[in-house]
């Protein structure tokens, strides 16, 4: 009887060692299909013009072999025929823009998903479900669509003028369309759903009001999927190309997506100089790389527990 | 049952509001042109300019502003880059919907007819072939007291960059050209001189030091004698001083495009309708093939690459058929790594593209197959690069100072300046004579003209200049060997036909990447030629 039960927790351990090789080989091979566009990024920034076409393609420099030319030239300046002076790459006003519109989207779109999301969870109001089925429905409606009924929304508040088009109105334009998600709001209702009816009634009981409710039991209860919400949110505002790009009819309103596009590509002979464009890119993710890094736990507790990944 | 009543109709009235939305017909609209002003206004007028154009080249073109702007005081000119073309072309699109486009844009010309097609476009003749004369009375004006028109000189300008421009509906000028370029054949010149001996016994003419005829183009019956002396098959060389391949052509869609044009196939037309389908376009691909199979031409996708410019400093291929704008690509230099240039560094040249004939409509004989067939040939070339136009949406003063615009950045002197500072072409002949200076470093001030004689100079040396090493001349040596051949291939440019797709083909963008493709699946075996040209035909018309 001893003999058997050693054999069998031979033959599980055994088991267990090939499934974990098996698991840990899969998470090493994913890693890796992972981090090589990001070696390869960092790579391509510190090579020279010729070394980036290189064929066979270069693998790995040495320390001593890194050009840093690629990040110099991204600040370079130049002098303008009016005596003014420009960056050849407008790194800071690029990333500015960007910030501003990532933090005004995301702030926007968590206020209006709380709200919407506590009325479809918990008030009581006539239509409430019909309100949501054709809210639910819009995410039926391909994304394209929405830009040109966007579009033309946004052109009728004037922000598009393209003669006039101030800072402002770029920033409206850019972010007054997204400052809704049906798919956060269906994601949050969710989760506030989940909170039990004894609570809310207790509380009412206390005589607390629904805001109160919502600020002190609610928001705290889902802050988890909240930061889900605001983490998707911003890498979704981040990374905006094709809007921002349409609506703004200036280079300088622009964000860092759009410049990292065009900026580097020869006009004339439609040549890339990859080894700037992934310079500029490195410089644009090591903001996403400290936010991710800084609040990596917060991160992984709303990915893990939204099951989604960004 | 009733829940899954009221989603379907949910879903149904989503859709259905989503419609609710009224955009900027596609159809096109009936044509419309303003009259052109009698007076030159003296209101002031505010002109925007889209463009794609990144610091380095908005510098010169704020310089030019800032002089028609001292001409025109009345005048402000806001150019803005839109970063890149499909930006460019996407934002004006959507911008047509609702009346928010510029006063004027630069546009392929497969821009400006998807534009023209929504009657977006302002048509230009009423301004090229106007007589109406206009006096500068705003004493603030750096030409006060001149005279100006928007009488173009056409024949002044090259005949194919014209022909471009009015190809679209009714036969009207809807864009000028503006920031021209064409395809020229960079040389090993090392390995040309190396086998001059068996080049001349083959009846090609060659100088002492490797370079072939610059005023006439090597044919395709000289390729396959120069692919029997400068190619080895096995591979580079270095010994007997051959390539793997002869010839490399950086895009393949216009090898496809130019050959079909060189062999009278047919291709496309301003209309839309797609031409390939016919003997002469399948004979050409299977001779093209036989080319690819025997390494007399290669294309980019051997080396996994895009351009074939890498491996001609490599030595796999001899010569290599690019852009004049990439004219730098093809230079060898110490910065690549020695162990990779099989042929070390050798010495360019650059030709005109290869032809099948001499003049148009003469016939030349092909090897299709292991059959001799007879083809009637066209001398052509490819004229790339965009144009620029005004939109209808402009008022009548808007269009006039626009237009002055085009003709001020587009005359004589101002084309040059762009050329020499840009790498495109001068769009108008007499700027190839062109006597103003351009300062092109803090030492370095030189015309147009004499531009060009920098080539000349070395070619007349056989290459044997006895320049300094410090002189500048050798800067602009490559680039100027560039311009002398583009202005030799002026007489035979051919432009693509525009058109937006529309209901029974795809538009000419689409049609450009689908015959690169179609080279491609040749050269890779993916389809035999008459496969590739099948797939193509079922990409390009439905």
């Amino acid at each position: 009887m001893a003999d058997l039960f050693v054999k069998n927790e031979k033959a599980y351990k055994a088991q267990r060692a090939i499934s974990n090789t098996l698991l840990y080989l899969f998470l090493v091979i994913v890693a890796i299909a992972i981090l090589i566009p990001f070696y390869w990024m960092i790579l391509t920034s510190l090579k020279n013009e010729t070394q980036v076409i290189q064929i066979p393609p270069i693998l790995a420099l040495a320390p001593s072999d890194w050009k840093l030319s690629n990040y110099t030239a991204l600040f370079a300046v130049i002098n303008l025929p009016n005596g003014e002076t420009t960056m050849l790459f407008p790194f800071f006003t690029y990333m500015g823009n960007t910030i501003l519109i990532s933090f005004l989207t995301t702030i926007g779109t968590t206020i209006t998903t709380i709200l919407s999301a506590f009325a479809f969870a918990r008030l009581n109001f006539k239509g409430r479900d019909a309100l949501f089925a054709i809210l639910l429905a819009t995410m039926m409606v391909p994304g394209e669509i929405f830009i040109l009924t966007n579009y033309l929304t946004v052109n009728k508040f004037g922000w598009i003028d393209i003669f006039n088009q101030t800072y402002t109105e770029a920033v409206l334009a850019m972010t007054v369309p997204f400052l809704v998600s049906v798919f956060y709001i269906f994601y949050l209702r969710q989760t506030f759903k989940q909170i039990p009816n004894e609570l809310y009634f207790a509380a009412k009981v206390d005589g607390t009001s629904d805001f109160k409710y919502l600020i002190r039991i609610m928001i705290p209860v889902a802050m988890p999927t909240i930061v889900t919400i605001i983490i998707l949110n911003s890498m979704g505002a981040w990374s905006a190309y094709m809007w921002p790009a349409l609506v703004t009819v200036n280079d300088k309103y622009r964000l860092v997506s759009n410049g990292l596009r065009g900026a580097f590509t020869n006009t004339s002979s439609g040549r890339t100089d990859y080894g700037q464009q992934m310079a500029a890119a490195m410089l644009v993710t090591i903001p996403l790389l400290i936010v991710f890094f800084t609040f990596r736990k917060q991160i992984m507790r709303g990915v893990s527990r939204s099951g989604i990944k960004g | 049952m009733k829940k899954i009543l009221f989603g379907l109709l949910t879903v149904l009235f989503v859709f259905a509001v989503s419609g609710c939305v009224k955009i900027g017909t596609t159809e096109l609209t009936t044509l419309t042109t303003t009259q052109q002003l009698d007076y030159l206004p003296d209101e002031d007028v505010e002109i925007t300019f889209w463009h794609i154009y990144g610091q380095g080249k908005t510098a010169l073109l704020d310089a030019m502003i800032a002089e028609f702007e001292a001409m025109y005081p009345n005048v402000t000119i806001t150019s803005t880059s839109q970063s890149d073309y499909d930006t460019l072309r996407s934002t004006i699109n959507m911008g047509i919907s609702v009346g928010q486009v510029p006063t004027m844009a630069l546009g392929y010309p497969d821009h400006f007819a998807g534009y023209i097609t929504a009657g977006a476009v302002e048509p230009l003749d009423q301004f090229v072939y106007s007589d109406k004369v206009y006096e500068v009375t705003n004493p603030a004006s750096s030409i006060y007291g001149d005279t100006v028109s928007t009488t173009l000189t056409l024949s002044d300008f090259v005949q194919s960059y014209l022909d471009e421009n009015d190809q679209y509906t009714g036969g009207y000028y809807f864009s000028l050209p503006y920031s021209k370029s064409t395809e020229t054949m960079a040389v090993n010149r090392t390995v040309l001189a190396a086998h001059v001996t068996e080049i001349r016994a083959a009846g090609i003419t060659i100088s002492n030091n490797g370079f072939l005829s610059h005023e006439t183009p090597l044919n395709y019956d000289q390729l396959a004698l120069l692919k029997n002396i400068m190619v080895d098959t096995n591979g580079t060389n270095a010994t007997t001083l051959q390539c793997e391949y002869l010839l490399n052509f950086d895009s393949s869609g216009n090898l496809f495009i130019n050959m079909s044009r060189q062999w009278q196939a047919g291709y496309t037309d301003s209309e839309g309708h797609i031409l390939i389908n016919n003997d002469t376009t399948k004979n050409m691909l299977s001779y093209l093939d036989t080319l690819f199979q025997n390494n007399t031409v290669v294309l980019p996708v051997a080396w996994d690459q895009s351009y074939g410019s890498t491996n001609f400093i490599y030595g796999d291929v001899c010569m290599s058929v690019g852009s004049t704008a990439g004219v730098n690509y093809n230079i060898p230099n110490s910065t690549y790594t020695a162990a990779s240039m099989k042929l070390g560094i050798f010495d360019v040249d650059f030709l005109q593209i290869p032809q099948f004939v001499t003049a148009n409509n003469q016939e030349f004989t092909a090897n299709v197959s292991g059959t001799d067939v007879a083809v009637n040939g066209n001398l052509s070339a490819v004229q790339q690069g965009p144009n620029i136009g005004i939109f209808s949406s402009a008022s009548s003063a808007e269009k006039l100072y626009a237009f002055l615009f085009i003709k001020f950045l587009t005359n004589t002197d101002n084309t040059a300046r762009w050329a020499m500072n840009t790498g495109y072409l001068p769009v108008r002949l007499s700027a190839y004579s062109s006597e103003v200076p351009l300062q092109l470093t803090s030492t370095f001030s030189i015309t147009y003209a004499d531009f060009l004689q920098i080539a000349q100079d070395f070619w007349t040396a056989d290459g044997t200049v006895t320049w300094e090493a410090t002189d500048e001349r050798w800067d602009y040596l490559y680039s100027s060997m560039v311009a002398n051949i583009a202005y030799n291939q002026t007489s035979y440019y051919q432009y693509d036909p525009a058109f937006a797709a529309g209901t029974s083909s795809a538009g000419s963008a689409k049609a450009r990447v689908e015959a690169g493709y179609c080279l491609q699946y040749i050269y890779t075996d993916k389809y035999t030629p008459t496969e590739a040209l099948s797939f193509m035909l079922n990409q390009l018309t439905w």
